[in-house]
């Protein structure tokens, strides 16, 4: 404390000894009707104030006597000013009740969502993202979850083109994927993303590091959980995006509740894009194209039954499709008539129940049948050269790979998962989970098979798997201390038929086996230091089974492996996270660090030929540190940065199988980003033109540092992925109590020449301008 | 605090935005070789070649002076030019020039067919050179001073295809390439599936001057005339015999056989007599039986030397780091007999080989070693040890001439 601090410490001391008054009283959510802890009271002009206790209350005493303004405020909620006159020695009582905030508090990860603070708080090393923040905006959820601090969303061109997401550092099958903690892997190129419009999203949780043991999955200990909106009563809302290249997006999703417990929901969802954007072609110097065949057409259309009074809490019953049509762009190559189609039936059906057996237990189930094809036409007699020039196909036709293609791969799949949690008091609870699934590949291509003179394609596979979690939860000092410990086990089962021809062990179809047990585990511990301030630890011993590609091969120059092994590694995370409000300013900050090894990694291994196979060949550190900060820089202006720096090498010290020294140790991992950040920054404004409206200008900027395309032996290396800096301005307008939003936003606005896969330039400027129209009813 | 906020960001943001100069590579005394090694990424899917010009008085070499091409691409050298093709993983033919401190110094670029595959080089002169594209089905003539096109051969419209599963396939899938007497001998691949060989051996012979395409000579033995990439596969002896020797598909397909065929000095045929069917060869280690010798092979004296893959060391699926079952070897052509030198097994990646002052240098991956170890034909001994130590196993060893 300051000599100065200490002078009007004492001042304001006097002053109140000689006439003051005591102002107390209870802050609640009237959503909940449940106390609001940690919430801020101050006086306005005076530097006096409190925050609430775990049960909303709150003592404000030595304010002078006289008329007043009291500021009530909370992450995520309206801040409440009222007007108040103290007699002198008065107790005065006020208590008041915070609305959840409905304006934009930025763009990601301040909520006011309740269950999206408690994830947040949890002890694991989680990031959330409010999808509905973002819904507004022409954004796709690829593009969403790309602002998460710690991910990298890592994509080869315009809407509906491959993307991987990459999590510090781990990517592809390392990380998993949920959609309400179902794992979205049941449909392999006919489902990704991108398909669920933002409006349907509720939040994105992504986990760094540790994944409850209540998702059931594999994976090294990233994932990404998306939660769908689940609104009671009536509910309408639309939008309409278009942008440049193209690009338009329809997304309607309506509820109405057809009887007292029962809600009938649908959603219907278009995109088409002609992702005709101009490219430096990389294969060829100096030349600049446009892309002229990557056009997407895509439908999803879903219908949900909520009911609300059955055993279940909530039981919901969903069925979904989803179709795709979309051309194949080539790079290399100018590909004009290839394309691949998808198909996707899915039906899920949810239930939660919470506070069985004397409100002890909470049981979650959900079962999950659905059904893919996949197929790739590609019957062209002739290839395509960038200056309109043809020339045969290699094998006579086909525009891709060495054969031509008219597939149909089929994949059905069953899955069910259950989770119990018992409370055996208000510090202990077990929770149980249990994922069965099976799965069958059937796929086809007579064409290819006709063209090869064989079997080349036409190779099932069969798959089944059981993972248990368990968790134990104990809150200890007063909910101060959360421990939370888990372990899952594993067993997996596959069995595939790769076609031998380029297997020299064998001159028949061999039927290949893989059986996997395997366990990992994982402690995560949260100490709240103060009220604002927490700490954070976890660590886990994660295991990725082998995928089946990697097992079986594409019975052609991937050769099957059965024998691989899973993956293996070791995370550990350690921060420290703030929510604070200074006066009626929210900030929120968390820093942390990181670290994980590796080991037994599946990477393909050199062939001959043209041929190879998977195999345990890889050991990999990484360590990093990520920090976060974002809040309100004055009461119309919210910025936000994040950066995350990570360190991936090799850590095998000679090469697999013998005693020479490993030419790439203690190098850093190639093709990966290391240092990649953002900085947004929004002014928004409340009754801007009409009562009720809301007006936000906003900023982001994406950095990613330039790195190596492979691995750094050469002091003259010139493979890079170049450092990308984009900068996004957009506005977005709502009115009638934000019934209506247009947003409109120029990304990308100096144009900048971005990869962030080698060889796949992506989009530069483009504009996208989105309505929306949201209608609720009676909640 | 918080009004800092935005300022402390964009100077962080500058701040990591600061450039750093590539450093210049380390003079090479007296280079002798040129040496390629494939370096791939954490995925094993990709990543990227490293050339550069070595001295056989440098006991250990890294890559850090190396010049950085597409995984898997292609090394062909002339006298101190260099020219590397890109393989299927880019459509560049770019020249380099050793200079006298040994540092590769590229001088140009030819941007070939898309996709075409771009494998074998050859030199007619110091002006005309021939580069074959396997996908694309085509042989450009090119001046290699001037990086330019200066004609095309197109392999798909001479009918000489086969593949007995597709009629509509018109690409013979032209390979490895020699030049003798004014004629220009192309190794035909004929694809099937990905590098998969038909039946049968063709090659296709073409006027060097005019470049008319003028016949094929062809057989039923085996199958795919060289390994593309590697002209070394097909050479000349003493007596101005023509071999070739035929990867038959690696081994990957039941009944083809792997061995060498001969064109006789002046034959337009290949000679009915010989084929030296190396898979029908035993040799004096554990498990005996040659696969096939599918890397590389280099021509002294009446012997072919190669690393002979032995079937009974190759794991399932076969694991070209950790399997060390590609022995040296050479073969007598005349007498159709094999013998194994006294060097160490290596593992798959052991493709590079060279003649280099009657030394035949082999770029060998071994348990304890990786590196170019040495054999002398005239003492029949071998260095135990590298006598030049390398970062990764050399899949190219290519000789500099003055």
């Amino acid at each position: 404390m300051t000599i100065r601090t200490f002078l009007l410490s004492f001042l304001l001391a006097t002053t109140a000894s000689a006439q003051t008054a005591t102002l107390v009283g209870r802050v609640i959510d009237p959503t909940v009707d449940g106390p609001l802890s940690g919430a801020t009271v101050t006086v306005v002009g005076l530097s006096l104030g409190a925050a609430t206790e775990d049960d909303g209350t709150y003592r404000i005493e030595a304010i002078p006597a006289g008329q007043h303004t009291v500021r009530f405020s909370f992450v995520g909620y309206v801040p409440l000013d009222t007007t108040i006159v103290l007699a002198n020695n008065a107790v005065f009582r006020l208590d008041v009740a915070l609305n959840e905030s409905e304006i934009a508090l930025g763009d990601v990860t301040v909520q006011g969502n309740r269950e999206a603070v408690a994830i947040r708080q949890s002890p694991y090393a989680v990031t959330v993202l409010d999808a509905q923040q973002l819904a507004g905006r022409g954004l796709t959820l690829d593009e969403a979850i790309a602002r998460v601090s710690g991910v990298q969303v890592r994509r080869s061109g315009g809407l509906g083109s491959a993307s991987v997401f990459s999590i510090r550092g781990l990517e592809g099958e390392r990380v998993q994927v949920y959609i309400n903690g179902n794992a979205a892997d049941l449909s392999g190129n006919a489902f990704s993303l991108d398909n669920l419009p933002l409006q349907l999203i509720e939040r994105v949780e992504v986990y760094k590091g540790v994944v409850p043991a209540i998702f059931g999955g594999d994976g090294l200990g990233s994932a990404i959980n998306v939660v769908t909106i689940h609104p009671e009563g009536g509910y309408f809302d639309a939008g309409y995006t278009v942008g440049s290249f193209g690009q338009h997006q329809v997304a309607l999703v309506a509820q109405r509740p057809i009887a007292s417990d029962i809600d009938l929901a649908a959603t219907l969802n278009v995109d088409w894009a002609e992702n005709d954007y101009t490219m430096e072609n990389p294969f060829r110097p100096g030349l600049v194209v446009r892309r002229d065949h990557d056009e997407l057409r895509r439908v999803l259309g879903g219908l949900a039954l909520h009911l609300h009074q059955t055993w279940f809490d909530e039981l919901a019953i969903e069925a979904g499709v989803v179709f795709t049509e979309r051309e194949i762009q080539g790079i290399q190559t100018n590909i004009q008539h290839a394309r691949v189609s998808s198909g996707l039936g899915v039906v899920v059906m949810n239930g939660v129940r919470e506070g069985a057996l004397d409100g002890r237990l909470d049981v979650r189930t959900g079962l999950v049948g659905g059904v893919t094809n996949a197929a790739l036409l590609d019957t062209s007699a002739v290839r395509y050269e960038w200056d309109g020039a043809t020339r045969p196909s290699p094998n006579g036709r086909g525009e891709i790979g060495f054969f031509p293609s008219d597939s149909d791969n089929r994949t059905a799949l069953v899955r069910w998962r259950g989770t119990a949690t018992y409370r055996f008091s208000d510090r202990h609870a077990l929770s149980a989970t249990t994922v069965l699934d099976r799965t069958a590949f059937r796929p086809s291509n007579p064409l290819a098979n006709a063209f090869a003179g064989r079997n080349v394609s036409d190779n099932p596979g069969d798959q089944a798997s059981a993972v248990v979690g368990l968790s134990h939860e104990w809150k200890m000092l007063g909910g101060r201390l959360t421990n939370i410990i888990g372990t899952r086990g594993y067993a997996y089962w596959s069995e595939g038929t790769p076609s031998s021809l380029f297997n020299p062990s064998a001159t028949e179809p061999e039927q290949v086996r893989n059986r996997t047990f395997t366990a990992g585990a994982s402690e995560a511990i949260r100490y709240q230091i103060t009220r604002s301030i927490l700490g954070k630890a976890s660590v886990e011993l994660a295991r990725r089974l082998p995928a089946t590609a990697e097992l079986f091969g594409d019975g052609l120059l991937i050769l099957a492996a059965p024998n691989l092994k899973p993956e293996r590694a070791v995370n550990l995370n350690i921060g420290v996270q703030i929510d604070t409000n200074i006066g009626s300013r929210r900030l929120q900050a968390e820093v942390s660090a990181f670290w994980s090894r590796l080991t037994d990694m599946i990477r393909l291994g050199p062939g001959l030929g043209g041929t190879a196979a998977y195999s345990n060949l890889g050991a990999v550190r990484i360590a990093g540190v990520e920090a976060e900060v974002q809040g309100d820089v004055t009461n119309w202006l919210f910025a936000r940065a994040y950066g995350t720096y990570q360190d991936a090498r090799d850590v095998l010290a000679t090469t697999p199988g013998t005693s020479v020294p490993n030419p790439t140790y203690d190098l850093r991992i190639p093709n990966l980003p290391y240092l990649y950040g953002g900085l947004s920054a929004e002014v928004y404004r409340n009754d801007f033109f009409r009562k009720g409206s809301r007006a936000k200008v906003f900023y982001e900027g994406l950095f990613t540092e330039e790195y190596f395309f492979a691995f750094e032996v050469s002091q003259r290396q010139e493979r890079r992925i170049p450092r990308a800096l984009t900068h996004t301005v957009g506005a977005e307008v709502a009115w009638l109590k934000q019934g209506f939003t247009i947003a409109a936003e120029v990304q990308n606005i100096t144009d900048a020449n971005i990869l962030n896969l080698f060889n796949q330039p992506l989009p530069g400027r483009a504009l996208r301008l989105k309505l929306r129209y949201t209608l609720i009813g009676n909640r | 605090m918080l009004r800092l906020l935005p300022l402390v960001l964009i100077a962080l943001t500058l701040l990591v935005g600061c450039d750093s100069d590539a450093n210049e590579p380390d003079p090479v005394p007296t280079p002798r070789l040129i040496i390629a090694n494939g370096v791939p990424d954490q995925s094993g899917q990709d990543g990227s070649t490293f050339i550069q010009a070595i001295s056989l008085q440098t006991p250990s070499v890294t890559n850090a002076n190396a010049i950085e091409q597409t995984f898997f691409a292609y090394t062909h050298v002339r006298g101190r030019e260099v020219i590397v093709t890109q393989n299927t993983q880019g459509d560049v033919a770019t020249r380099y020039v050793v200079g006298e401190d040994g540092i590769l110094n590229e001088t140009g670029q030819l941007t070939l067919p898309a996709g075409g595959f771009s494998a074998n080089v050859i030199w007619a002169s110091d002006t005309r050179a021939f580069v074959s594209l396997v996908f694309a089905g085509q042989i450009i003539e090119f001046n290699p001073q001037t990086m330019t096109q200066t004609a095309v051969i197109d392999l798909t419209a001479l009918g000489i295809a086969r593949n007995p599963a597709n009629p509509d396939d018109t690409n013979p899938e032209p390979a490895v390439m020699l030049l003798r007497n004014g004629k220009l001998y192309v190794g035909l691949q004929q694809f099937f599936a990905p590098f998969a060989n038909a039946d049968g051996v063709d090659i296709a012979v073409f006027d060097a001057n005019t470049l008319a395409f003028e016949r094929v000579i062809s057989t039923e033995h085996s199958g795919g005339p060289g390994r593309y990439g590697y002209n070394q596969t097909m050479f000349v002896d003493e007596a101005g015999d023509i071999y070739v020797y035929c990867t038959a598909s690696f081994g990957f397909v039941p009944g083809q056989k792997s061995g060498f065929l001969r064109i006789r000095n002046g034959a337009t045929e290949f000679d009915p007599t010989y084929f030296l069917d190396v898979s029908a060869l035993n040799v004096p280690v554990e498990g005996g039986q040659i696969g096939t010798v599918g890397g590389n092979v280099v021509y002294h004296n009446g012997f072919a030397y190669g690393a002979a893959e032995i079937p009974a060391g190759r794991s399932n699926p076969p694991d070209y780091v950790r399997d060390f079952n590609w022995q040296p070897v050479r073969f007598n052509l005349s007498a159709g007999t094999v013998e194994v030198l006294p060097l160490p097994p290596g593992n798959g990646l052991s493709i590079g080989m060279e003649l280099l002052d009657g030394q035949i240098l082999f770029g060998m991956g071994t348990p304890t070693a990786t590196g170019l170890f040495s054999y002398d034909p005239a003492t029949q001994q071998a260095t135990s040890e590298p006598i030049v130590t390398t970062s990764g196993v050399p899949q190219a060893v290519l000789r500099l001439d003055n």
